[in-house]
């Protein structure tokens, strides 16, 4: 085992950990506020993956293809809320399980439908595929990149929740909605604008991420379940656990792929079912 | 400024279970008592009334404006304040962010947000002291500080308070008592309480609710200070 | 009303069990047997999943793994260890219940909606499991063919029309086991956890217990129907134990009516009934559609026929019976 491929994997599990906190947090952000388990959030991610790797394709640039593909998940989760999630507040917990289940299904067709079945891929620009010297090892410039992307937009919305008043308002109704509301503000249109900016969050993170997997439809039920894992790792209602969780979990999937990669994805869920049975409340869960 | 609530026939229910039954309640513009026993359904009332319930028969008017079955934030836009049972607060906000909070929603982005909130501070000066402490970490008489000094951001119509003197000390009472008494001069106020020496020295009427019934009605100064609806609690 | 009746769950009477069984005797002679197995069995395993969400409340996304390794436990016992029938049934069955038992208290330790996820989590792990590290013995997505097994007494396995009345049989017995868990203790005991932990932990039960003893027949009943059915097509395909035969379960539990006996056979029927009717319609790239239409009725019937088709046409015939609540 030399030292150049630990060092790229620990890169990589950072970077890959940190995408998965910055996908999970919208999901979480959802379950906080609106009381709805969002799995349709995986198709969010998916559609975000795919459509970047269309756009690249007419476009050939990569910049250009993940502010488009987020815009359009903008909307897409736009009318997912109004039509379909906005019928579950305040209703059982298992039908939003079941509903929003079905959503991620019926996206999983719509995909295979208009993209087919086999693998795709996505090269980002040139200047992100080298690699560079560091400590002693080559390193992948992308995963520098995507770490770096990722930690950025985390702080943003780490900022954005306890430095704004959109912020402040999520965490207020998280705990007490109606309250909020005689207060004056509409929770319904917050309740819109937490699950637009999450499912964009959601869209980033696929897209970001496409250059390094193998792009095929089941993405989006296997990324549900890594944010999911992150949620009971790190414990709910709180943004920094949900970035260490994502990050022991990334490190987890890369450390194991150097001895075994097809159970990879299998270690981040054995690390979930042991919090589950020795700290059901997560790292720094409130919840 | 002052305008008059009314409410005609309003009747509510949890599903089956109905809870309200043909409420009639006049505010007149003044200090309006709603006592009862306990599960009479006061909390209720006031959550019908504030949109946090809807309501299976009946009608709200606050002025000339029907508010019968709109959403709360509509409601609070309107005029109308709230301040629950309980003495909730947000745990993860600090004392300056309920303020920040409340003086947004009231006073839009129009208003003086922070000059309010000064203003908040200076009639409650001990807010100014916890400002920046978690709401978690404040004691019952503070954190009802808070509550009551959100509820009046803004040109408040009518004022809701329940039971604002519950499970405070003696000494607290008497302050909260004077601060009522003091604003009842500018916002008409409906008030749920068990505190029937709070109450005879600041209601202008008062009704007896009786499981979802009005029972028992005192409709002027004198009467109330006479304290027959005592018996009723 | 009786609780039963109020929480909107019928009894489950001996007319239909005896009716259902009369009816997949006969139903060979319209249908192929092998799907009227695969309605019965798939029927049986939406009842596994429902004892647990109809009753229990408890949803669970990962019922196929306890289908898929009864199933490809009694496939693997055939051609490894012994072609004796009831020592590979029962070793699929031993080993669903271990498995359950396994990661029983993983998952039972919060609510929905943990529960439900960290079943389809678990599901997850298995069929990574099965697909990769143990492909030399699974077959990986290949799936499994039995190679032997032999006559049990004087019952010959290899003719198709015994097997099948020997497996109906069995299913038989299997209802009348889920009629006696249901009217047992347990019975109530899961219902009644279901709406108050705190009312049966203060009557001296342990919620968890009754939870866990729950799932492990739950697990049982879905892992004979995977063994039974592997044993009776002579192969398990990898499709028993994926993640996304979850929706498929919970499509049968709830399309039919969820807390109802006969709601899961209905749903099973409707299932195999659109699987037909693409295949006809589509060709086999029908498969790739299904998932979504599944997905797309769930959610139809879900927002507006909250208890399930069975219940609706229960209403509709209102005089007839009596009136069954939603749930």
């Amino acid at each position: 085992m030399d030292v150049t491929y630990i060092l790229q994997q620990t890169i990589l599990g950072l970077a890959i950990g940190l995408t998965f906190s910055m996908v999970a947090i919208g999901f979480s952000l959802t379950f906080g506020l609106s009381k709805v388990i969002n799995l349709a959030h995986g198709a969010f991610y998916a559609l975000g993956t795919y459509l970047t790797f269309a756009a690249m394709h007419l476009t050939n640039n990569f910049a250009l293809s993940l502010i488009i593909s987020t815009g359009s998940i903008g909307l897409v989760s736009l009318l997912v809320e109004k039509v379909l999630v906005n019928k579950l507040y305040g209703k059982d917990i298992d039908l939003s399980l079941i509903v929003t289940f079905s959503t991620l299904l019926v996206v999983s067709t719509l995909i295979k439908m208009v993209w087919g079945l086999d693998p795709k891929s996505v090269s980002p620009p040139q200047f992100l595929t080298t690699q560079i010297y560091l400590a002693g090892a080559t390193l992948p410039v992308y995963y520098l990149f995507l770490a770096t992307c990722s930690l950025i937009l985390f702080i943003f919305v780490w900022a954005v929740i306890n430095k704004t008043m959109l912020g402040r308002v999520i965490k207020a109704g998280s705990e007490d909605k109606d309250r909020v509301e005689t207060l004056g503000i509409n929770m319904g249109r917050v309740f819109t604008i937490n699950y637009v900016f999450g499912g964009m969050l959601a869209a980033l993170g696929g897209g970001l991420m496409a250059p390094l997997i193998s792009i095929e439809p089941s993405i989006g039920s296997r990324i549900i379940l890594l944010c999911f894992a992150v949620v009971v790792v790190g414990g709910m209602g709180s943004i920094f656990g949900t970035m260490l969780a994502g990050i022991i979990i990334g490190l987890s999937i890369s450390y194991v792929t150097m001895f075994n990669a097809p159970m990879s994805e299998a270690a981040a869920y054995l690390v979930m079912a042991i919090f589950l049975l020795i700290r059901p409340k997560g790292l720094l869960g409130t919840g | 400024m002052s305008e008059i609530l009314e409410v005609s026939n309003l009747s509510f229910a949890y599903g089956q279970a109905q809870v309200l039954f043909d409420i009639n309640i006049r505010t007149g513009g003044l200090v309006t008592g709603i006592v009862g026993r306990n599960g009479a359904g006061k909390t209720t009332l006031l959550r019908t009334i504030a949109g946090l319930e809807k309501p299976i028969g009946g009608k709200i008017l606050l002025g000339k404006t029907d508010i019968t079955g709109l959403p709360a934030w509509k409601i609070s836009k309107l005029g109308i304040s709230y301040v629950p049972q309980d003495k909730r607060v947000f745990t993860s906000l600090t004392t300056y962010e309920h303020l920040l909070i409340a003086a947004n929603a009231k006073l839009g982005k129009s208003g003086d947000v922070e000059g309010e909130i000064e203003k908040a501070m200076d009639y409650f000066p001990r807010l100014r002291v916890v400002k920046d402490s978690k709401a978690s970490n404040l004691s019952g008489g503070e954190r009802q500080m808070l509550n009551i000094a959100m509820a009046l951001f803004g040109s408040t119509k009518l004022l809701m308070l329940d039971e604002p003197t519950e499970g405070l000390a003696p000494a607290l009472t008497r302050t909260f008592g004077e601060v009522l008494k003091e604003k009842s001069r500018e916002v008409p106020m409906i008030l749920v309480e068990q505190n029937v020496p709070l109450l005879k020295d600041v209601c202008d009427r008062i009704y007896v609710l009786e499981e979802g019934r009005i029972i028992h009605e005192e409709k002027s100064r004198d009467e109330v200070q006479e304290g027959g609806f005592a018996k009723y609690l | 009303m009786t609780v039963l009746e109020k929480k909107g769950i019928s009894r489950i009477e001996w007319p239909q069990i005896l009716g259902l069984t009369v009816f997949f005797a006969v139903l060979p002679l319209f249908l192929p047997k092998t799907l009227s197995m695969q309605i019965l069995f798939y029927a049986l395993l939406g009842l596994a999943f429902d004892l647990m969400y109809g009753y229990g409340n408890l949803l669970s996304f990962g019922h196929a793994l306890f289908f898929g390794v009864g199933a490809y436990g009694a496939a693997i016992t055939f051609n490894t260890i012994t072609g004796n029938p009831l020592v590979a049934i029962g070793v699929g069955l031993a080993l669903t219940v271990a498995v359950a038992a396994a990661i029983g208290p993983a998952a039972l330790r919060r609510r929905d909606p943990y529960f439900a996820l960290v079943m389809m989590a678990f599901n997850i792990f298995f069929y990574q499991l099965f697909v990769a590290p143990l492909a030399p013995w699974t077959g990986s997505d290949m799936g499994l063919t039995i190679r032997r097994m032999e006559s049990f007494w004087i019952i010959d396995f290899s003719n198709k029309t015994i097997l099948y009345y020997i497996m109906l049989a069995v299913a038989f017995l299997l209802m009348i086991l889920i009629k006696i868990f249901m009217k047992s203790k347990y019975g109530a005991l899961l219902i009644a956890t279901s709406e108050s932990e705190f009312k049966v932990e203060s009557l001296g039960y342990s919620s968890f217990k009754i939870k866990y003893l729950s799932l492990l027949f739950s697990a049982f009943l879905a892992g004979a129907s995977g063994a039974l059915f592997a044993t009776f097509l002579g192969y398990s395909a990898i499709d028993f134990i994926a993640p996304t035969f979850n929706i498929i379960i919970v499509f049968i539990a709830l399309i039919g009516g969820s807390g109802t006996f006969l709601g899961p056979f209905i749903g099973s029927f409707i299932y195999i009934a659109l699987t037909y009717l693409l295949t006809v319609t589509m060709g086999w790239h029908a498969s790739i559609y299904l998932d979504g239409l599944i997905g797309l009725i769930i959610i139809i019937v879900m927002m507006k026929f909250r208890g399930g088709l069975y219940r609706y046409l229960y209403q509709l015939a209102k005089g007839i019976y009596v009136r069954e609540p939603m749930r």
